[in-house]
């Protein structure tokens, strides 16, 4: 019955922007500023950190801030990994190469001689390298030595993760964006009930939204219980 | 203009796709507009594809409604607007030129132990450039100075003969130049440039293992410029003799004239270097403070460096005086790490592991030499790398008295220093051990 009466929500995706407006830096703030500082010299940048704290983000709002200076910035992604260093032809032409989740491209030589060959490339002309992986380099199995101590001197960052305050800030946002009013009340319980990660906080902000929307109602905490007990033990088909 | 429509034109596209498209795809492009249309220039033919066969339709449909583009042309290139900004030679052969970092000079390197032999070899040939030893071969592991050797020699030879052609350039560009140049039909010009240089630094040159095209060309260029008198540097991370793939006449002509190893430091070298490096950067760095950070960062000076710099970069953005705490909090993981890990257990797990022998057999009586000397390798790493005073690294290796432990040190720095097998097993467990 609940279903005849939901409105059949017509989701239009707000389109998520990778800048550093939209990150929460917290305890992050060198790493954000020295991400967002223009590029006068070499920098390789290493960045650790678990999956959702931000990394893919911060890699793709790095480039934008090159881009927005009128540089030329290129993201490497790992779905790019089954193509091999011929991906890196060209890029040290780039003022920033950004390549996410490094530890995918590791391991076998003829990927790191052209990880290597990219680095000196940009080491030549001034440009700058970031990387994202889990872990830091020295935790890391590298094929080539040279790459590795490239690596193990880069400018290495371990992403703090947001505190309670943080993430309440990222998730008033997210929800003030989709037009969602997050009351005191209803942003304690989401912060003590709901999941730790901020990706799943902000995936959960998502699915609120369409269920408040769905209902015509506001987000209460009945409303947040809800969908939480769904998420855990979700209905049977 | 091209700007201007370009960048309409990305404002719809970052609207439309999604940031990791965008980013991969979209954001590497560069415009240019000229009479017949605008030129998007992709870094590479993997990328010129992907945009071509994805978005060009869309990008074109954007474009069109744009007044000012409904005539133009749009295609996709291979090709880089700000290429232009390596430095070209003026000898207008259009070749990029590689400049010296004038910040790697003989003053600026720190002479130790480890080193002093490569950098009085260094000075020499750069004083007597091309007729004492051609080649100097420096080699060594990553990261110990091998490359701010071979750029002082060549800042030393432009200050002396401020004309003279002095080109440096990692093999891996060599090749990398030599296949544009197969391709483009410019080989000529190539092999012309690099024989006519006065002098040639060219760093690890082990990857020109395996590339037998590279090394042809290489071998002319070599004898070209040995004929000429003209000097040539090179670096290698290994014995040349010892790299696979590599042409034996080669192998013969690297160490043809001069060839000398360069060590990791030891620790009153990090130091130094650390301080060294401090004061250029204008910061009294106190002595204990760069004690701390050399017995953490052991494996060579590239990540020393790199550990300074995160510690100087840390206290300039927070306003932190440098400081024992300072320096744990900024080097946080490579302190943990290090102090997680290197245990007493840990070195012995690591050398049976290397010299293929059971750990137990470390700890046992036996006194072959197959087990003897991997137990004083260990016992020597436990000393170096271990605050564990000698009684307590005796007892660790099966109740052995502690001057048996400190024989054992003797011993290996003994064997280090008369058998280049003990000096190579006590650099690459080092290595391993402390994360280089």
């Amino acid at each position: 019955m609940s279903q005849i009466r939901e409105q059949l929500a017509l989701r239009f995706p707000l389109r998520r922007r990778c800048t550093f407006v939209e990150f929460e830096s917290g305890a992050n703030a060198e790493l954000v500023a020295r991400l967002a500082a223009p590029v006068t010299a070499f920098l390789c940048v290493w960045i650790a950190g678990d999956a959702g704290s931000g990394k893919s983000h911060l890699l793709q709002a790095s480039c934008a801030s090159v881009n927005a200076r009128g540089g030329a910035a290129a993201y490497v992604p790992r779905e790019l990994v089954a193509e091999g260093a011929q991906v890196f032809d060209g890029l040290e032409a780039m003022d920033r190469v950004a390549i996410d989740d490094i530890g995918d491209w590791l391991g076998q030589p003829a990927v790191e001689r052209g990880l290597l060959a990219l680095y000196q490339g940009l080491l030549d002309r001034g440009r700058s390298l970031v990387v994202a992986h889990t872990d830091v380099p020295a935790a890391v199995a590298f094929a080539l030595p040279d790459l590795a101590s490239r690596m193990r001197a880069a400018a290495i960052f371990r992403i703090a993760p947001l505190d309670d305050e943080g993430r309440l800030r990222v998730m008033t946002r997210t929800a003030s964006a989709r037009g969602m009013m997050l009351e005191p009340g209803v942003a304690e319980y989401i912060l003590r009930h709901g999941p730790r990660s901020l990706e799943a906080l902000l995936g959960l902000v998502d699915r609120l939204d369409a269920r408040t929307l769905a209902r015509q109602r506001r987000l209460t905490v009945p409303l947040v219980r809800e969908l939480l007990d769904e998420i855990r033990d979700p209905p049977s088909p | 203009m091209a700007d201007t429509v370009w960048q309409k034109c990305l404002a719809r596209l970052e609207d439309e796709l999604s940031p990791e498209e965008f980013n991969t795809w979209i954001r590497p492009l560069q415009a240019r507009q000229h009479e017949d249309g605008l030129t998007l220039m992709a870094p590479n033919r993997y990328v010129k594809q992907y945009v071509e066969a994805n978005f060009l339709p869309r990008v074109r449909e954007h474009l069109a409604g744009y007044d000012e583009t409904n005539l133009l042309d749009l295609e996709v290139i291979v090709g880089s607007a700000t290429t232009d900004a390596v430095p070209l030679r003026a000898d207008g052969t259009g070749r990029p030129c590689i400049d010296l970092n004038r910040d790697f000079t003989f003053d600026a390197f720190v002479e130790g132990k480890s080193n002093e032999i490569a950098k009085a070899a260094a000075q020499s040939v750069a004083d007597e450039a091309g007729r004492r030893y051609n080649p100097l071969l420096l080699y060594g592991g990553v990261g110990l100075g091998k490359t701010h050797l071979m750029h002082a020699v060549g800042n030393r030879i432009l200050e002396d003969q401020p004309d003279a052609k002095v080109v440096y350039l990692h093999s891996q560009r060599f090749v990398q130049d030599m296949v544009k140049a197969l391709q483009l039909g410019t080989m000529q010009e190539f092999m012309q440039h690099y024989r006519s240089v006065d002098a040639l630094l060219i760093d690890d040159i082990q990857f020109f293992a395996n590339k037998l095209r590279s090394q042809e060309e290489f071998f002319h260029v070599f004898n070209a410029l040995l004929e000429r008198g003209h000097q040539m540097v090179l670096t290698c991370d290994r014995y040349p003799s010892e790299i696979d793939g590599l042409e034996e006449r080669l192998k013969s002509r690297f160490v043809h004239g001069l060839t000398v190893e360069v060590e990791p430091p030891e620790l009153e070298t990090r130091v130094a270097i650390l301080m060294k490096k401090a004061e250029a950067e204008g910061i009294d760095l106190p002595q204990d403070i760069a004690f701390f950070i050399a017995e953490h960062v052991r494996s060579n000076v590239r990540e020393l460096e790199g550990a300074l710099k995160r510690v100087l970069a840390n206290s300039r953005f927070t306003g932190r005086r440098v400081s024992i705490e300072q320096v744990r909090h900024s080097l946080r993981d490579l302190v943990a790490r290090q102090e997680r890990h290197l245990s007493i257990d840990a070195i012995q797990r690591a050398v049976a592991e290397y010299y293929n022998i059971k750990t137990s057999d470390l700890l046992s009586k036996r006194r072959s030499r197959t087990i003897a000397r991997p137990r004083q390798m260990a016992m020597a790493l436990a000393k170096e790398l271990t605050d564990h005073s000698l009684p307590e690294i005796g007892e660790a290796f099966g109740g052995r008295d502690h001057t048996t432990v400190l024989h054992a040190c003797r011993k290996i720095a003994e064997l280090k220093a008369t058998s280049s097998d003990v000096a190579e097993d006590h650099r690459n467990l080092n290595r391993q051990l402390t994360g280089g």
